[in-house]
């Protein structure tokens, strides 16, 4: 019984993590209409820089914080010196761009942190909570309230914000939204950059538990964007209900049937979702942002 | 074909032929592995010149290339050539499963169905070690035979698998271009929407361009496998779909010629990078430095040649608007 | 446009000559040693540490004169991780640079690509895979060396402590790819004629993140000891995820992948303390008594390697660095021929390293034994001879 209950809350501990990726791909593709491959490397970059500040003596309650801004402010970059000017291209043409970023970025991390792995602190001392026999770290509350929040905060910006309408008017109707004077191409960056700021805070909350390393981004992208695709793509709380699902098949699978086909699993519901219900699993209504 | 294109082509073919008598043998080595390359990369040039669609699974149909022509040789003792098309055979059905769901709909669900089964496969490959040797991987692949000639020296498996490049990219230029169904390629290039409007079923053509890249991919991979006779897992990877996008990208969409250029551009850039780079900055290790130029070059690439070297290209997305008659405009 | 096209490929075509150019035969008498390391891709971790080190050794080679006058150079590329690359290279480094001998690559799925091309070009190759295959069957193999320690070994010295502990019932944790697999193999093959019984087999990921399940279920089956097979960072976690799930009672050994680099013992944290697992000497060169042979060779490479590197040294960096003074003595004796670099590296005998004491034969290459390795407990941060 115990087995069981460790293989959910492992579960449930590795879906918090894949839903805070999952968040910052569904911000994108909203506004900017696009997939983003850079969005695991935004969380690899949080995770490294907060971890090189530690190390360098700064408290975590200010290198965290730090990491974050130095997020965006590279995701900032991006948009305005990559993506902006592709704005004209096709979709194809602006998702291999991120393709690019995100090897470029990589490259950088492998440059400056080179390939070996960096811890972080534990954010908040303790033993971990156990339950009838099953564990699950203290951290791990972190990562769950986390994007407990920051799903809370988007549902306030997004709806309850004059930004928060600017941003979705944009992408309704640029002409229109131009009209109204707001400039999607601001939009477009201050979309970027929140998103980039969305990785970075997932990859410091992740980086006590799973260690920060220059490829970090490869996987959790991949993993945060099938979550995010299970919720349609367009809905944050259907990205999260992904995620939770997604990481408590995972841990299921990995216990009962074969630890080695563990990652698989994610990958064989994409596919599923894909054929069953491409608008994703929660969506009521056709989501498709393709008109 | 226009006669700038017949000479163009003639005096590829002279230089291909020429090369192996000028340069040292490692380079004979690494253009059969451009020449393989190329013959994967095509497939990702059409599909995404004309179906305008992504597939992130280019490496996993080259793995199920590679591992069928192992598995039809090593486990079941096939003749080479049986199994090289006994394993485009399947990459084909496969492809069709995938392809006939995924592109009925409008969007990027292909993308997404190709990322999901490329991973799925390079999994596999990676557990079942009775079958496919796991991890370590494979080896023992025989050379494949044309009669009794074994094609085991690099300088002959240079020329053989450059004139299946060559015949494969001739083929698919015929297709696109000199037959009705290149016709409606072209239209489909062109707009989806009009295309579809004048009562043409868009989605049969897109599988059936998709198909056609998994073959090729296939092909590349049996290929390979006979060159190597050595296989395994990390060959085929996320990462490997994701070079021969690059080098789709880079050569140009929409020409048939494009993987040409794209793969070449690609080995020359790496090549030049680890020949220039250790002179530049010696005794520094600038390996890493080549994984930012790589990455480099991809973004540099699409924002000033988003047609990539040779490109014709000129997709734009569903809705017409400003974005769409920019891009038409180029 | 379409003549552009082919003009692009045709200058590439010349270019791609051009650059054949560019490696102009040797000026100044060296000895061109070539290296094949993964500097990028998943196996990345690995690749760097050992290509320092390699640096290390010959750099100290040539301060120290050279191999009878005559320097050492290195012609260092990388392999990104993939066969494909490492083949080419290694066709570059002989044809192109013409290289005496190859140390390199580093992981078994970047050798086997090789060992066909090596073999008819007859050139040394010295790989720090971690697969027997690279080096067995002996016959087939004249060419190709496999000098770090190997699952066999490892495993021999941990049925070894098991026997003297009266373990018989384990359970064995492995990461899922080459390394961890050939760790597997070996183990399956001896535990059986041991009297060992394995209650689970469990895999887990080299990015994973959380492997209590794993380690839930092989707590279930009641095992006397659990095996870890794996490196850092997957390697730590297991640590750090025992300690969550507090099974202190059930000892954890793990392989020798762990204690190669400081990095286990840095990102366990306080979850390290206590561990076990096979080390070598250099992990507890403290504690060796003075007339041990390595000892002096293993506090002077610590203290050079450290002052150099800025970095905790471990096992992987001797593993490497030893590649260098086996390609050295081959070199010693054979200069620039081939061959006689070959024959002298097979006819090692006694070879005083940092990872182990190397004699070698036309049937062994790799030279070391089981015999070197120890069993080691973290204490108080460091590894330490357990009892």
């Amino acid at each position: 019984m115990s087995e069981l209950l460790q293989f959910l809350l492992s579960g449930i501990a590795a879906g918090g993590i894949y839903a805070l990726v999952a968040v910052g791909f569904v911000t994108v593709y909203n506004v900017l209409g696009i997939i983003n491959f850079a969005q695991g490397e935004f969380a690899m970059l949080g995770a490294l820089v907060a971890a090189s500040l530690v190390a360098h003596g700064v408290p975590l309650v200010a290198a965290a914080p730090l990491a974050i801004l130095v997020a965006a402010a590279v995701g900032a970059l991006v948009e305005r010196g990559v993506l902006g000017p592709a704005q004209a291209s096709s979709e194809v043409v602006r998702i291999i761009i991120t393709i690019g970023v995100s090897i470029s970025l990589r490259g950088v991390a492998l440059t400056i942190w080179s390939s070996q792995s960096y811890g972080l602190p534990q954010f908040s001392e303790g033993a971990p909570l156990t339950i009838l026999g099953a564990a699950l770290a203290l951290q791990n509350f972190w990562v769950l309230g986390t994007a407990a929040v920051i799903m809370a905060a988007l549902f306030l910006l997004f709806d309850r914000t004059y930004f928060g309408s600017a941003l979705r008017a944009s992408v309704m109707n640029r002409d229109a939204s131009r009209l109204m004077g707001i400039s999607p191409a601001r939009m477009s960056l201050y979309a970027y950059s929140l998103s980039a700021a969305l990785g970075a805070t997932a990859g410091v909350v992740i980086a006590p538990i799973s260690l920060a390393t220059y490829d970090m981004g490869i996987m959790l992208g991949l993993k945060g964007f099938v979550a995010a695709v299970m919720g349609g793509l367009v809905s944050a709380p259907g990205a999260v209900a992904g995620a939770l699902l997604l990481g408590v098949l995972e841990s299921f699978a990995a216990g009962l049937v074969s630890s080695g086909y563990k990652d698989a699993i994610a990958f064989a519901l994409l596919l599923g979702v894909l054929v069953v219900r491409p608008t994703g699993l929660f969506s009521g209504v056709a989501a498709s942002r393709q008109v | 074909m226009s006669r700038g294109e017949l000479l163009g082509t003639g005096l590829l073919v002279l230089g291909l032929a020429a090369l192996p008598a000028l340069v040292n043998p490692y380079l004979v080595s690494l253009m059969i592995i451009v020449g393989i390359h190329v013959i994967v990369t095509t497939g990702l040039t059409l599909l995404l010149g004309f179906a305008g669609q992504i597939s992130l699974a280019q490496a996993a149909f080259y793995a199920l290339g590679a591992y069928g022509s192992m598995i039809g040789t090593v486990h079941l003792g096939l003749n080479g050539w049986v199994a090289l098309v006994a394993a485009a055979a399947a990459s084909a059905l496969v492809a069709w499963l995938i392809g006939v769901p995924t592109l009925r709909l409008h969007g990027h669900y292909l993308a997404l169905a190709t990322l999901g089964f490329g991973i799925i496969v390079y999994i596999v490959l990676g557990e079942e070690t009775e079958i496919t040797g796991g991890p370590t991987g494979a080896s023992g692949i025989p050379r494949l035979r044309l009669g009794a000639w074994a094609l085991g020296a690099d300088r002959h498996y240079y020329v053989f698998v450059w004139l299946v490049a060559l015949m494969l990219l001739l083929v698919c230029r015929v297709l696109v271009t000199g037959s009705s169904y290149g016709r409606v390629l072209r239209a489909l290039q062109a707009s989806e929407v009009a295309t579809e409007s004048v009562g043409i079923d868009v989605a049969r053509y897109k599988v059936q361009v998709f198909v056609l890249s998994a073959v090729l991919a296939s092909l590349g991979g049996s290929l390979y496998a006979h060159y190597l006779t050595v296989i395994s897992p990390s060959e085929f990877g996320f990462d490997v779909s994701i070079e021969f996008l690059v080098m789709a990208v880079i050569g140009g969409l929409g020409s048939v010629w494009g993987a040409l250029a794209g793969v070449l551009a690609v080995t020359l850039f790496i090549e030049a990078l680890r020949t220039v780079a250790p002179l530049l900055a010696p005794g520094v290790p600038t390996s890493e430095y080549e994984v930012i130029a790589f990455g480099g070059l991809l973004v540099l690439t699409l924002l000033f040649f988003p047609s990539g070297l040779v490109g014709r290209w000129a997709h734009r997305p569903a809705r017409a608007g400003r974005a769409g008659r920019a891009a038409a405009a180029r | 446009m379409r003549i552009a096209t082919r003009l692009v490929t045709l200058l590439a075509l010349g270019a791609l000559a051009l650059a054949q150019a560019g490696t102009a035969g040797a000026q100044a008498k060296e000895y061109r040693v070539g290296v094949i390391m993964e500097l990028s891709g998943p196996f990345s971790a690995w690749g760097t540490p050992m290509r320092d080190a390699i640096q290390l050794a010959a750099d100290n080679i040539n301060a120290a004169g050279g191999i009878k006058g005559v320097p050492v150079k290195l012609v260092i590329y990388d392999g990104r991780s993939k066969g494909t690359e490492a083949l080419l290279l290694a066709k570059r480094l002989i044809e192109q640079d013409k290289v005496v001998a190859i140390i390199g690559p580093g992981t078994s799925p970047t050798t086997m690509p090789v060992v066909p091309y090596i073999t008819e070009q007859k050139v040394a190759a010295l790989s720090m895979g971690s697969s027997d295959r690279i080096i067995e069957p002996a016959a087939e193999r004249r060419w190709m060396f496999r000098p770090p320690y190997g699952s066999r070994q490892n495993v021999e010295r941990l049925i070894t402590h098991f026997k003297a502990k009266g373990i018989k019932k384990i359970g064995f944790m492995s990461v899922n790819n080459a390394y961890g697999d050939t760790g597997r193999e070996e183990f399956a093959r001896a535990a059986g004629p041991a009297g060992i019984e394995v209650v689970a087999w469990e895999k887990f990921g080299g990015t994973d993140t959380d492997m209590k399940p794993q380690l839930t279920k092989i707590r279930g089956l009641g095992p006397q000891a659990i095996v870890v097979w794996a490196i850092p960072p997957a390697a730590s976690i297991v640590q750090k995820n025992r300690a969550e799930l507090g099974i202190d009672a059930i000892p954890l050994f793990h392989d020798n992948g762990a204690s190669l680099t400081h990095q286990f013992i840095e990102l366990a944290g306080g979850a390290a303390e206590g561990a076990q697992g096979v080390v070598i000497k250099l992990d507890v060169v403290d504690e060796l008594p003075a007339g041990d042979p390595q000892r002096p060779l293993l506090l002077k490479f610590r203290e050079q390697f450290e002052a150099r590197f800025k970095t905790k040294v471990g096992g992987l960096y001797g593993e490497a660095y030893d590649c260098m003074l086996l390609v050295a003595r081959g070199l010693e004796a054979g200069g620039d021929d081939r061959e006689k670099v070959r024959n002298a590296i097979e006819n090692i005998k006694g070879l005083v390293g940092i990872a182990g004491i190397y004699t070698l034969s036309p049937t062994d290459h790799n030279g070391l034994a089981a015999g070197h390795l120890v069993i080691g407990r973290v204490k108080n941060g460091k590894w330490s001879i357990a009892k």
